[in-house]
């Protein structure tokens, strides 16, 4: 392919057919990332078979003791095994991220695509709802529901849910305005299409992209603000292991055995960044 | 530019409007509501003329539009209710919580901008040299540590192992004097500025190395002008002005941030504050404190917009 | 323009691997302000897998004088400028001699430098509108340029950015010293920023394509004003580009560049009139002329970058004129035809031949 550019008139050709871009290729920490996520959802999932002990169990003559064979990680101030607990306490992190990224979808689906479609008026209305709701430091509301709804995990997370919904919505309403007068729109359109059918049927697989990595991102946020909560003693109740709950008790004790905190810490600060990276491999893999 | 001013400020007043409303219906979600649990509180057996008379006198009978339109009211006079739990009024409860919260912010938001803002040039300056890369490595890393868990290791390591710091309280300016002050604060201070650091290192970074990609940096360099004038006063302005963004998304995450750190330090501000009123049932106050800070990122995300456009020639010519 | 964007760090640049200038010859001839002597940039040599960008390259620049270059991207024309500015990407290798007024430049250190940049040897790039920082007013850019140079106070600053800007042929100076780029028209930019290259007394004007984002009208305006500066000041230009009608315009030599090297010097109007290497050819036929209107415009073969340079004729794999020699060694010969002047010469075996029949491929 000779190209002749009109002011020199020399080819242009260069270099030997530039390469399309491929995706780019996903670097090491992704992979890494997904490893260990893999590792946390299989703790999730297989937590009772996982575990050495029960993570509810009271065992008094063992308070606070160092790493043994028996306990991997050692015993908290109730005796209780941590290694199990933090191996439940996936389960308290996970469930929050599905019931807030589950309240995400739910809301942000008919939110984005009504102000995508529906008219100027509709996405106004729409956009400054989310304005307002995105103006809340995400923790500060979520204690603002929890305080009235009452302590619990559903309700937390609920709660952030919600006030991520209108970051997502935003995304799905960005894809959708070019794709309001795309071509392949108007043609579905014209052949009589409903638009719901449109929405769902041409403008999701196109939006889906974007979508997918925001929602990771807001996966490793939930995390944090589930551990937060469980933290400040708003989250799970009690006995319930919870990695933020647990640290929040290790605390408690840093004097006689500092290093306890270290675990939960560490578990908390793995989740997050790997639930994050992967959502920047999924970013680069979709290019 | 006076259009784009006008068009940002009704936004804006849209937008705290909303956050005022969001705020007031959190009480609507509520299916007993604080009457029954005041009334449950004080007495065993609750008849349900005791219940009307209680929500005729804290004017809970009427519609939620007449009652938000009377709270909002209030809130516009400066008057947010009482506390439930200690009958004081709300403003002076906050008064008194948001002083330390304020320092803690502004502190934190002045070592990051320091602290961040010198990472963020340095890396991106040494960005082919081992030296750059290990601080933008460092600032990944202090993205990704939860703020409460470094805030525990820091009060726990340099409070209660080492006692180079205190680990828990806050001394006043008005009975302990600004030295006492300030170093009761440092420890906070620094562990709440971490992540925002951070992420303005980051930031900046990344558009600090854009631009010194840029022809016009070349220019400079073409023209003879010295390192420092070229990073300084060429670069850092056109670098900056994506940076300023970053503000309102900062004073949100400190926010977020301080009522962690101030839980762990046991400072008592608003963070510390909205937690009690959490377990309090205290309503007034949580919604005052839940309103406070989601007016306050409105005010200045509107006032970085504000600031872009007169910084930044591109947005004032095309806002 | 792609080592354009590598250029940064100044300060922590790799060291211009200084090798002694190629001859004892030392001293220039008394009139060459800026001479280049076998000058040879390896890019990315710190890694090991060194890509020669430009070899044995000499050029001289006279005070009067415009000098020419042609080639198309990639020949290497644009490392050239800034090799001479010391604006290569860090882990750059340049050898040879850069000599500016009979001082040595290469191996200079960043500080030594830079008193050379913007002062003495300037330069003004593509771009006008990019060249110039959008978030400052030009006022502003003119004045930090000129504080680089000269210790004085607010009122001359002013004076002399006043002037910059006349001596441009900009006549509402005020309205845009108090501009911002973007409000001014891409014409207008070139002028600020050749006015800005100028500004603190250089007398050597690297212009690397400096009208090809411009359009026409703007572009002639352009050219007239640079040789007006040549003629009044005695500026010494290099007029980078790869479009010869431009060149023809202003240049009174010409050298053409062929993947790094020098394939073709001389005055313009002999080099023009007879090329006598079969690039030059190429690149003058495939100049679209009234003459030859409707029919297809001849095109080079592309070349392949892949192939390594060996000791032959870079040039050979697209060359209608090649020959067994071409692919052992290659030869830079003077052309006979205009053997008054010595400074005529193409890299080709048979340049004789190819002076005997100008218009050969026509």
């Amino acid at each position: 392919m000779a190209v002749v550019t009109q002011a020199s008139g020399i080819t242009a050709g260069v270099r030997p057919g530039r390469q399309r871009r491929a995706r780019r290729r996903i670097g090491l920490a992704p992979k890494i990332g997904f490893v260990i996520l893999l590792i946390l959802l299989i703790a999730t999932m297989a937590a009772p078979l996982l575990s050495p002990d029960n993570p509810l169990t009271l065992d008094l003559n063992s308070r606070l003791a160092g790493p043994s064979a028996a306990h991997l990680l050692g015993t908290d101030l109730n005796g209780r095994d941590v290694l199990s607990r933090l191996i439940y306490g996936t389960r308290s992190s996970f469930e929050g991220i599905a019931i807030a990224l589950g309240v995400t979808i739910v809301l942000a689906i008919p939110w984005g695509l009504a102000a995508g479609f529906g008219g100027r008026v509709a996405d106004e209305i729409l956009m400054r709802v989310g304005d307002g709701l995105l103006s809340f430091p995400p923790l500060v509301l979520a204690i603002g529901v929890v305080g009235v709804w009452g302590p619990s995990l559903t309700h937390s997370m609920v709660a952030v849910g919600i006030i991520f919904a209108p970051s997502v919505a935003r995304l799905l309403r960005g894809a959708v305005l070019p794709l309001r007068r795309a071509e392949f729109v108007l043609v579905a359109r014209s052949l009589g299409v409903g638009r719901l059918r449109v929405a769902f049927g041409h403008v999701f697989p196109n939006a889906m992209g974007p979508v997918l990595v925001q929602l990771f991102s807001l996966g490793s946020i939930a995390l944090l603000l589930e551990a937060a909560l469980g933290f400040l003693g708003l989250g799970v109740s009690a006995p319930t292991p919870s990695w933020g709950t647990d640290l929040a008790s290790a605390y408690t004790y840093f004097s006689t055995l500092p290093w306890a905190t270290v675990f939960p810490g560490v578990i908390i600060t793995l989740g997050a960044w790997s639930i994050s990276i992967v959502g920047d491999g999924v970013r680069d893999w979709l290019g | 530019m006076i259009r784009l001013v006008g068009r940002r400020l009704v936004t804006s007043v849209i937008t705290i409007l909303t956050t005022s409303i969001v705020v007031f219906a959190l009480r609507f979600v509520l299916p007993g509501g604080p009457v029954e649990d005041i009334l449950g509180q004080s007495s065993g057996v609750v008849t349900q003329v005791q219940v009307d008379a209680l929500k005729q006198r804290l004017g809970l009978d009427r519609s939620p539009v007449e009652q938000y339109w009377i709270w909002a009211k209030g809130v516009l006079h400066g008057d947010l209710g009482q506390s439930y739990y200690s009958s004081e009024p709300v403003t002076r409860i906050l008064g008194q919580a948001l002083v330390p919260s304020i320092e803690l912010i502004i502190g934190a938001l002045l070592v990051c901008v320091v602290i961040g803002g010198g990472l963020g040039m340095f890396a991106a300056i040494k960005r082919d040299k081992r030296s750059g890369r290990i601080v933008l490595a460092l600032t990944g890393l202090g993205l990704s540590i939860p703020d409460f868990w470094f805030a525990t290791i820091a009060a726990g390591v340099f409070g209660l192992s080492l006692g180079i710091f205190p680990a828990v309280g806050y001394n006043t300016i008005s009975a302990d004097g600004w030295a006492s002050n300030i170093y009761s604060i440092i420890l906070p201070v620094f562990v709440l500025s971490m992540v925002t650091a951070s992420f303005l290192a980051r930031h900046l970074y990344n558009s600090l190395v854009e631009t010194l990609d840029r022809p016009y940096v070349r220019t400079a360099w073409a023209t003879g002008l010295a390192p420092r004038t070229v990073y300084l006063r060429w670069a850092l302005r056109a670098a900056v002005a994506p940076v300023l963004t970053f503000i309102p998304l900062a004073v949100a995450a400190l926010i977020s941030g301080t009522v962690l750190v101030e839980n762990v330090f046991n400072i008592p501000g608003a963070g510390t504050q909205i937690v009690q009123s959490v377990l309090h049932q205290d309503y007034n106050v949580l919604q005052a404190v839940v309103l406070g800070s989601g007016v306050i990122v409105a005010v200045l995300n509107l006032g970085t917009d504000l600031i872009t456009a007169t910084i930044d020639p591109r947005v004032r010519a095309h806002g | 323009m792609g080592f354009g964007s590598a250029v940064r760090g100044s300060r922590s640049r790799a060291p211009h691997a200084a090798a002694a200038p190629d001859s004892g010859s030392g001293a220039a001839p008394g009139d060459e302000l800026l001479a280049v002597r076998g000058l040879e940039i390896e890019f990315g040599a710190d890694r090991g897998s060194g890509h020669q960008a430009v070899r044995g390259i000499d050029i001289a620049l006279r005070p009067g004088r415009v000098v020419g270059v042609a080639g198309e991207s990639g020949s290497g024309k644009s490392s050239l400028a800034l090799a001479v500015m010391g604006l290569l990407p860090p882990g750059t290798v340049v050898r040879g001699s850069i000599r500016y007024d009979g001082d040595e430049l290469v191996g200079l250190a960043e500080k030594q430098l830079r008193r050379y940049r913007g002062s003495k040897i300037a330069m003004v790039s593509q771009e006008s509108t990019a060249a110039l920082n959008p978030t400052l007013r030009i006022g502003q850019q003119m004045r930090l340029v000129l504080r680089a140079h000269f210790s004085a106070d607010r009122g001359q600053l002013a004076q002399r950015m006043v002037q910059a800007l006349r001596d441009v042929q900009l006549h509402d100076v005020d309205r845009v010293l108090h501009s911002y780029p973007s409000e001014l028209s891409g014409g207008m930019c070139q002028r600020v920023v050749i006015a800005m290259a100028l500004a603190c007394g250089s007398q050597v004007l690297l212009a690397d394509e400096p009208t090809t984002a411009l359009d026409v009208t703007v572009q002639g305006e352009i050219i007239r004003l640079l040789r007006g500066l040549v003629a009044q000041r005695g500026l010494a230009l290099l007029m980078i580009s790869h479009d010869l009608a431009v060149l023809n315009e202003i240049c009174d030599d010409l050298v053409v560049m062929y993947r790094g090297e020098v394939v073709e010097r001389g005055p313009i109007t002999e080099v023009l009139r007879a090329p006598a290497h079969p690039y030059t050819r190429g690149l003058l036929n495939s100049v679209p002329r009234m003459s030859n209107r409707g029919t297809d415009l001849p095109t080079l073969p592309m070349f392949d970058s892949a192939e390594a340079p060996g000791t032959g004729c870079r040039f050979a794999g697209r060359c209608a004129w090649r020959v067994d020699a071409c692919a052992e060694r290659q030869v830079l010969l003077p052309v006979p035809a205009g053997a008054v002047d010595p400074a005529r010469a193409a890299r080709c075996h048979r340049v004789d031949e190819l002076t005997e029949q100008p218009e050969g491929l026509r």
